[in-house]
């Protein structure tokens, strides 16, 4: 009996719980009032010399950068020499840009992320067009001129660049009699049937900056017809923006198209690969980085992108990982490319042609991606 | 007379007993339900809008549903339908194991597969209803009809060869005389112990454009591996070994005495061959051209690093869901990989299950070496020669690439690989923990199932075993994608979780650990556990103290095979893995797309060696030579 009296109140007890536990799933709109007192934004004017210094302060924490499209290991440093000045602990998570966005939107409610650090400013576009994205107008943004390197109102900011060039084997040039090819139009020459390797622009971002360069120097039906005619010597259509270069660097192919940081990648690791940038204009693609909305680490986000433009950092992101330095004066590692070493694509702004990606990448598939045998 | 008067009130509380267990045990399980629903299905307060009057600003927020609620109703009725089974609400442990193997099954396996039709049928992010138009913006698009007709000509043409050759294989190092078999046999399983994609990498370094081969050795210049020609040659290497397992099983198995009979009714040997042994391996053949089916639609890193540029379903998944990050495209494309993968899985049971295969083994003679004549056996070793050796100069040169400055260039000795290595230790040790927590976890919920549907009967037995088996005719990619839709949404974010891969990996090798256990259960004599229940031990007892122990090398099996497939997967991994959680496999498919060729050896070669030692391990408990460890 007393067995069962205990059976009976566990059973009651049981039942309770659920009942407590079991949500009602009733959808009903709830009115509440939360009284927001309107924050004065003070905007902080500094100074700015050839030198960007920015003075540390301690604040010290945690803080998540997403997106590291660059090896993180080599970042290290820049994590470390950034603790010590700040004490702020940096995780760096290894992830694609695609993967970087969806998880901003996923978590947009709960964010893991302070920064989206790096990736072409085209996702930093649709962020903030989103309102993913947190404005600041940081030491970065007032040292930026006007113009397609930053957003008006601060959601973001470029912090280097990336030109793209031409990746040549030495060796297979010379098995096919070539020379490196110095233009656009050098593609086309027939002795590079089935030499040229260039990433699809339905895959790639990479991809994409070269077909709207071509695009912004030939006009759209001109950059379609060119490309028509440059896809007769292309051996392979890869998916990865960097794999061209890999493949021209392993001596695969004679000519591979990508970043040219990537293929100063390859040339760091002893293979023999020559770079040249075509003489009637380089696309180029503007790094940026911005605060996600809502980060639990604000302060040490704002110290972070405070950061990135501090001459300190573009010296050794130019060092390591050859992105083209932003802030003037910085001075270039030896073997690497500025902005004055290359002729750019005249008129070029990457940020405008984000907004035509669907409808060129449709064109692209049609005019040229489906007529591939295989 | 007597004595059932006296047992009569025994019994009645021993019944009373029972129901109240009974009532105490589903009181439980609806608490237990209770907490799961709330974490399944979630009221959250979100913003509505805002409205500024002066300077003082108004949010208002309303209550929104979020979580899955058919989830939810599935788990209820899966916890449920087994308690109108009388012999098991009579049976409280028996219950519990099969309630939690149902909602294992329904979350692990329907649910997921589930989604990606249901996400692979909405028109966008977040729509609702019903919608064709994924498949309309598929049809549209040309790069998908040559991709799926690609997957089609790639899966078909390494199924049919792989199988071929495998039983060629198989039937000269089980049924001939040919010297060399011990070692022949190691040599040709070697490709198992790493992804398909690290053999392409291999066959590139090899036979590319500054290959140890075509340029070192012959000088040719002019050749290209890049191409569907590339793809079926990798996917050939990676596959032979396994069609040329499950054949030799059944090669081995064969009783002797059949094919005497016939041939001493008058059968010429190739008549026997055509009308006896044929036949008998038919159910094995089709396992092969299935299980090789499906690894070949399944792959994407294979077709990305040899495919030069062509398409096939797995990539264009890939793009659509890594690159692009389009969920809805992403389902659609996995579910054209699913129909022929089902399909194809159906076909294999319905022709295996039209006729009995089952031959006399009680005393028979199996195993026995057939004398052929020397113009077929020689060339059927000399097969088996080259793809030993084929393998040998495979597997070395990963290891002299991963020694060498500048693989086609720079021989010089180095160690500079290992640096980038060492830096990607974090990613390895994540590989460890997701591989160990699948193997452990995928044995147990063998075990737990083999003990089901041999030892216990009850109604829906055969679905239970179907629903754990089907796993195996699921490509990666398909999986990979049907968690991250199933279980990346709110209210639980578990993709960046290592418990959504151990989870994974688990249910996907299922069918392995099963086998295993039902195996190794198959050995054991029921009386054992019949003389155990006899003595009074309750069947939960019985189980943990007698049925276990007993089936702990089974168990360890299952582990270590589910601890290597977990190890070097990359399709489902792809998927799965994010920021903190990335894995080993994942990385190294990095670093081969983008890195030198030299670094890249140096993972690969990491991984085998680690493979190696695990192998090793698993035939030290089961006291199985190396070759037999895979045949499962």
């Amino acid at each position: 009996m007393k067995a069962l009296r205990m059976i009976a109140s566990l059973t009651i007890a049981g039942l309770l719980l659920a009942a407590c536990a079991t949500p009602t799933p009733v959808v009903q709109v709830v009115t509440q009032e939360v009284v927001v007192t309107q924050q004065v934004v003070v905007t902080q004017q500094v100074e700015v010399e050839k030198v960007v210094e920015v003075t540390p302060t301690p604040i010290g924490g945690e803080l998540v950068l997403y997106a590291c499209l660059f090896d993180p290991d080599k970042l290290e440093v820049l994590f470390q020499t950034f603790k010590a000045q700040y004490g702020i602990n940096v995780t760096c998570l290894d992830m694609s840009s695609g993967e970087a966005l969806e998880r901003i939107r996923a978590e947009k409610d709960n964010p893991q992320g302070d920064v989206l650090f790096g990736t072409t400013n085209l996702s930093h576009v649709n962020l903030a067009a989103d309102g993913l994205t947190e404005p600041y107008q940081g030491v970065g943004w007032n040292l930026m001129p006007e113009g397609a390197i930053k957003d008006p109102e601060g959601y973001w900011t470029g912090f280097y660049y990336g030109v793209i060039g031409f990746a040549c084997s030495p060796e297979r040039l010379a098995e096919i009699g070539a020379e490196c090819p110095d233009s656009w139009q050098d593609l086309l020459d027939p002795v590079f049937v089935g030499e040229v390797v260039i990433a699809s622009p339905a895959a790639s971002g990479t991809s994409y900056t070269t077909l709207t360069g071509l695009a912004q120097l030939y006009g759209e039906d001109g950059a379609f017809e060119f490309w028509q005619q440059m896809d007769a010597n292309v051996a392979q259509y890869t998916e990865s923006g960097s794999a061209p270069g890999r493949l021209a660097a392993a001596g695969e192919f004679a000519v591979g198209i990508a970043f040219a940081h990537d293929i100063q990648v390859q040339q760091d690791s002893g293979l023999p690969v020559e770079l040249r940038f075509p003489t009637e204009g380089t696309p180029f693609e503007i790094g940026g980085i911005s605060i996600i909305k809502g980060a639990k680490n604000l302060t040490a986000a704002q110290a972070w992108v405070d950061y990135v433009f501090s001459t300190a950092f573009q010296r050794y992101h130019n060092d390591v990982a050859h992105r083209i330095p932003v802030v003037p004066g910085v001075a270039l590692s030896e073997g690497n490319y500025g902005l004055g070493d290359v002729k750019l694509v005249e008129g070029y702004d990457p940020t405008e042609w984000a907004a035509k990606r669907d409808e060129l990448v449709q064109r692209w598939q049609e005019e040229i991606g489906s007529k591939r045998g295989g | 007379m007597t004595g059932d008067l006296l047992a009569l009130p025994r019994r009645w509380s021993a019944i009373r007993r029972q129901r109240v267990a009974l009532v105490v045990l589903i009181a439980f399980e609806l608490g237990l339900l209770a907490l799961a629903g709330t974490q399944l299905v979630q009221v959250r307060v979100v913003e509505d809008r805002r409205e500024l009057v002066g300077n003082v600003e108004t949010i208002y927020f309303r209550n929104e549903i979020v979580g899955d609620p058919p989830l939810l109703i599935l788990i209820v009725l899966g916890t449920l339908l087994p308690l109108a089974s009388r012999q098991l609400r009579r049976e409280p442990v028996l219950l519990v194991a099969t309630q939690a193997a149902i909602v294992g099954l329904i979350t692990f396996v329907f649910w997921p597969l589930a989604q990606v039709f249901v996400e692979g049928f909405r028109a966008g992010q977040g729509a609702e209803g019903f919608s064709l138009i994924q498949f309309e913006k598929l049809l549209e698009t040309p790069m998908v009809a040559r991709a799926a007709r690609g997957t089609l000509v790639i899966g078909v043409t390494s199924a049919v060869l792989s199988t071929v050759i495998g039983t060629l294989v198989a039937y000269t190092l089980t049924l001939t005389d040919v010297p060399w078999k011990r070692w022949l046999r190691v040599l040709t399983t070697l490709p198992l112990v790493s992804p398909p994609f690290a053999v392409s990498f291999a066959v590139i370094l090899l036979f590319g454009r500054r290959g140890l081969i075509t340029y070192d050795l012959l000088g040719i210049t002019q050749y290209n591996i890049y191409g569907p020609h590339g793809i079926v040659f990798v996917q050939l290497i990676s596959d032979i070994p396994l069609a040329a397992l499950i054949l030799a099983a059944v090669f081995a198995s064969i009783s002797r005495d059949l094919e005497e009979a016939a041939e001493d009714l008058g059968g010429h040997p190739f008549y026997v061959l055509r009308t006896v042994t044929f036949p008998l391996v038919t159910p094995a053949i089709l396992t092969a051209v299935l299980l090789t089916f499906i690894n070949a639609i399944a792959d994407f890193g294979n077709p990305m690093l040899i495919g030069g540029g062509y398409q096939v379903l797995a990539t264009q998944a890939f793009i659509q869901m890594i690159e692009l990050f389009d969920l809805q495209s992403g389902a659609a494309l996995a579910m054209l990989l699913l129909v022929p993968a089902l399909a194809a899985f159906i076909l294999q049971h319905w022709i295996a299950n039209r006729r009995s295969y089952i031959t006399v083994t009680g005393g028979a003679r199996t195993g026995h070496i057939r004398k052929l004549p020397g113009w077929i056996k020689w060339p059927l070793f000399g097969l088996c020669v080259f793809l030993a050796a084929f393998n040998i100069l495979l597997y070395g040169s990963i290891f002299v690439g991963a020694a060498v400055k500048a693989w086609g260039f720079d021989y010089t000795p180095t160690l500079r690989n290992t640096y980038g290595l060492l830096n990607s230790l974090p990613m390895l040790r994540n590989s460890l923990i997701v591989s160990v927590g699948s193997g452990l976890l995928g044995g147990l919920i063998g075990i737990l199932l083999a003990w089901l549907v041999t030892r216990q009967r009850f109604p829906g037995r055969g679905t239970l075993d179907f629903s754990a088996t089907l796993m195996y005719a699921i490509p990666g990619t398909v999986i990979g994608i049907g968690y991250i839709i199933a279980f990346n949404a709110a209210p639980y974010f578990w993709t960046g979780t290592f418990a959504i891969i151990i989870v994974a990996y688990a249910f996907r090798r299922l069918p392995v650990g099963l086998r295993t256990a039902v195996a190794a259960q198959k050995q054991i004599d029921p009386s054992l556990e019949e003389a155990s229940l006899d003595l009074g031990a309750s069947r939960l007892r019985t189980f943990t103290q007698i049925t276990f122990p007993l089936l702990s090398r089974a168990f360890f099996a299952g582990v270590i095979y589910i601890f290597i497939r977990s190890m070097t997967d990359l399709s489902a991994a792809v998927f799965l893995n994010a920021g903190r959680t990335q894995l080993f496999t994942v990385r190294m498919f990095r670093v081969m797309i983008t890195s030198t060729p030299s670094e890249a050896a140096a993972f690969a070669a990491l991984l085998i060696v680690i493979i190696l030692i695990a192998l090793s391990v698993l035939s030290k408990v089961t006291g199985k030579s190396f070759v037999d460890l895979f045949r499962v």
